[in-house]
């Protein structure tokens, strides 16, 4: 009887001892979620992969009916030769693997989200493209630059940005040309703006070729 | 002192053995006054009602307890004088139980149950052990565990597990109390084959069937031996 | 008998299974937060040491808030004058004073804070091991811009570059990029002093002045010197890590109390098992002895099970802590002030073999009471068992 009770006690002790070992391994998620750790330093020189930063404004803006996003990512680096025929140029480091969104409304995918960090004349340009299912360009947007006034005034003022719309890989992409015409001043970052939408098309015309590599990152 | 004078050597030798407990304030005397002997080779069987005295008479031959006053000697050594740890050592090499309840360790298998005192002892016993499970007929049991064996398997197991240490006296309390009539048959066949190979055997019982096979009785009453009932030996 | 002993402990799997988790949890915490004490001093000790100052000096308030942050490239709310450089530099003990300017600034709309330090040749003196993988580690005109390794791949910057900073409205060049230093450098933005603080307007105004000393000993004498210097406070490093472990023993302290607790507990559990195990087990005990187990024997039958119960235990603790660790201190981290940058856990073998030892140890001794207990059994109670 007395042993009884003892071990009843006991059992107690046990399992509030589980709740709290619960409790604090879905404390520790839970703040994980809301506060991402601080970037920690690496050694990879080679320029990692561009974050997407706030998928909600560009989904809201893009693809208003998506409901559900999924990263994948597509090794590219087997068809290196094709892909520096097709961009015209030596391929860059960051060019080896192509991250991409898949945005879906329920069962139906509505096209994908890419993501590319550009060389603008003042600062990196992150250029967020939205290609719908059938290919073409549904919306460029910037979501972190840091060009000068007197650079982006004349992009905005002429709604360049908007004519990539309805754009498909096998557009051209000449600024002045396929694209409307800059002022001098904003030359270098408007042709950077237009060779990073072009390459993302490329990357994503081969790396959802049936011979690229996938490699499924889920969230 | 017994009339009638043994033909062998006395292996067991009790005088004037007395034990009492108390029980609250009373103090009960389970045992008075015993005296006897029991010669090597014998098949003693204690017989009585309940509460005479039987289990602890087998108690204080089997050295798990001390008597209150009176000599015991076993093979000459007075074992009521042993120290505790002497007395392990004398149950370990001389002697050998066999249980009622069968007592088998449930968590062990057949062949480990009856190696276990060869363990306590510090013997080897693998080929003695297969040895004996083979002549109590349990060969083909020899891995199962008690839970899967018939109680006349279990018993059988118990009397191996007693014979693994080569002992001078086995003593059984009531081998044959949870068997059924047959079972307990072969159970008494048994130990008058064991007997007949030598082996002295002790055994507190109820069942006429043991007691008849016994090569004498030995009557006790309220703690008392009545007159022995002498059986040709 | 180990069999015996084993097999008898899985008899009750439940039983054994709450036993087990028992000294499982008390292992785990207690080598988790010993092993993050060590870790946690040992990353504040590099952190510290790449630093390459003794001591600073920084606004009046809280002086140990204001060197952690300046050390992880924060910005003050307060600020010092810069007449606080002059005087420190004059100091006899003094061999390097280098004032730093930090200024924040956050871009809400991108998510980000860029963060600015101005700088001035005193600065390169503290850091000799500064090293530029592309251009150069200093500044050849006043518009010149540094910038730390991770900061040059996401801004996409290389040496001549132009470098655009929107809230100054200045646009800067880029001079060199720095190697990796895993520390807060790496995302910084370094400019020349006076540059910082024109185009932020602070001029006149410091964040702080780092001091390295001519000689490590003289670190008492000076500070007490320069603790005169007016609007300024010292913060010594070394008081900066004490007070750091201090903060971090005081909670480690707490948890560590939490430990002990859960070893109690998973000790009282062991004992709790075993005797529960005895006393169910009484019988076949008595039996053992009329077998001819001497006392030694159950004794040792009862410990060895004890010892198995707190072996695994601790075991499966252990792995429990490696596994989890790693959580542990994502979750530890934000409470720290100055979280080091590399991995505060360090489980290593000695310290699993010291628990894994303390385990066994609590788990014998918890045994002791029920191995007693089993030998004061009679043996005669086999005949008759109740």
């Amino acid at each position: 009887m007395r042993a009884s009770r003892r071990r009843r006690w006991w059992l107690g002790g046990i399992g509030l001892g589980a709740i709290a070992l619960v409790t604090v391994r879905y404390a520790t998620q839970r703040v994980s979620w809301e506060q991402p750790p601080p970037p920690r330093s690496t050694r990879i020189h080679a320029a990692p992969l561009c974050p997407w930063r706030d998928p909600q404004a560009d989904l809201a803006a893009t693809f208003p009916q998506a409901d559900h996003w999924e990263p994948e990512t597509r090794i590219l680096s087997g068809l290196r030769l094709e892909l520096a025929r097709r961009l015209g140029r030596p391929v860059q480091p960051d060019e080896s693997a192509l991250r991409l969104y898949r945005v879906s409304a329920g069962p139906a995918p509505l096209g994908v989200v890419m993501i590319r960090r550009v060389r603008g004349d003042y600062g990196a340009i992150e250029v967020v493209v939205a290609v719908d299912a059938s290919g073409k360009v549904r919306a460029v947007r910037l979501q972190r630059l840091r060009e000068p006034e007197a650079v982006m005034k004349p992009l905005r003022e002429t709604e360049w940005l908007g004519a990539f719309r309805g754009k498909s890989v096998h557009d051209s992409f000449h600024v002045g040309g396929d694209l409307p015409a800059v002022p001098p001043s904003a030359r270098v970052t408007a042709g950077a703006i237009a060779e990073g939408v072009r390459s993302l098309l490329i990357l994503l015309d081969i790396g959802t070729s049936p011979r690229a590599l996938a490699a499924t990152h889920h969230h | 002192m017994s009339p009638n004078p043994p033909t062998f050597p006395p292996l067991v030798r009790a005088l004037n053995l007395t034990k009492h407990y108390q029980r609250g304030r009373e103090q009960v005397v389970a045992l008075n006054q015993a005296t006897f002997e029991v010669a090597e080779g014998e098949f003693v069987a204690i017989v009585g009602p309940s509460g005479a005295g039987k289990t602890t008479l087998l108690n204080l031959l089997g050295c798990l307890d001390v008597p209150s006053s009176g000599t015991l000697s076993l093979a000459g050594e007075p074992v009521h004088r042993l120290t505790e740890r002497a007395r392990t050592r004398w149950r370990r090499q001389h002697l050998g139980f066999v249980f009622q309840h069968f007592s088998l360790i449930p968590t062990l298998t057949v062949a480990e149950n009856v190696a276990l005192p060869a363990v306590f002892a510090r013997r080897g016993a693998a080929a003695r052990v297969d040895e004996l499970v083979q002549r109590v007929g349990l060969a083909a049991r020899r891995d199962h565990r008690p839970d899967q064996l018939s109680g006349g398997e279990m018993q059988r197991t118990a009397i191996a597990r007693a014979l693994i240490n080569q002992p001078r006296l086995l003593l059984a309390d009531e081998p044959t109390g949870n068997l059924d009539t047959a079972t307990g048959a072969a159970i008494i066949a048994l130990f008058q084959e064991l007997n007949a190979a030598g082996l002295t055997i002790i055994a507190v019982t109820h069942n006429p069937a043991l007691a008849a096979a016994a090569t004498r009785q030995l009557h006790l009453h309220d703690g008392r031996i009545l007159a022995p009932t002498a059986a040709p030996v | 008998m180990l069999r015996l002993a084993l097999r008898n402990l899985l008899r009750r799997p439940v039983r054994l299974a709450l036993a087990l988790a028992g000294v499982a949890i008390a292992a785990g915490t207690v080598a988790s937060l010993a092993s993050f004490g060590a870790g946690y001093r040992q990353g504040l000790a590099t952190e510290l040491q790449r630093s390459g100052m003794q001591l600073m000096l920084v606004p009046l308030g809280c002086p140990y808030d204001a060197a952690a942050r300046v050390l992880k490239g924060r910005t003050l709310d307060d600020s010092l004058p810069a007449a606080v450089a002059p005087a420190v530099r004059a100091d006899p003990a003094v061999a390097v004073a280098a004032p730093l300017l930090m200024v924040a600034v956050p871009r809400a709309a991108e998510k980000r804070t860029d963060l600015w330090v101005g700088l001035d040749h005193a600065a390169f003196e503290l850091k000799p091991w500064w090293r530029a993988q592309a251009g150069r580690a200093d500044f050849p005109t006043a518009d010149s811009v540094i910038l730390g390794a991770n900061a040059a791949v996401t801004e996409a910057r290389q040496p001549g570059d132009k470098f655009y900073c929107p809230e100054a409205n200045a646009v800067f060049r880029v001079a060199g990029v720095l190697q990796p230093s895993g520390t807060s450098d790496d995302n910084l933005f370094f400019l020349p002093l006076a540059t910082a603080q024109r185009v932020f307007g602070q001029v006149g105004r410091l964040t702080a002045v780092a001091v390295r000393l001519r000689d490590p000993a003289l670190l008492r004498e000076a500070s007490a010197r320069l603790q005169r210097i007016r609007g300024a406070q010292v913060a010594t490093m070394t008081e900066m890590m004490g007070t750091f472990l201090n903060l971090v023993g005081a909670v480690r302290t707490l948890l560590m109390a939490i430990g002990l607790v859960a070893a109690v507990a998973s000790a009282l559990g062991v004992f709790n098992t075993l005797l529960a195990a005895v006393v169910e087990r009484a019988d076949e005990l008595c039996l053992l002895r009329a077998l001819g187990a001497s006392r030694a024997q159950v004794f040792g039958l009862i410990t060895l099970e004890a010892g198995a119960l707190g072996a695994a235990g601790a075991t499966a603790g252990l792995a429990a802590a490696r596994w989890g660790g790693a959580a542990l201190e994502g979750f530890v981290k934000q409470f720290l002030p100055l979280p080091p940058a590399g991995s505060l856990m360090a489980l290593r073998a000695p310290l699993a073999t010291e628990v894994l030892l303390v385990a066994l140890a609590a788990s014998l001794l918890a045994g002791l009471y029920p191995a007693w207990r089993a030998i004061r059994l009679p043996p005669a109670r086999a005949t008759r068992p109740e």
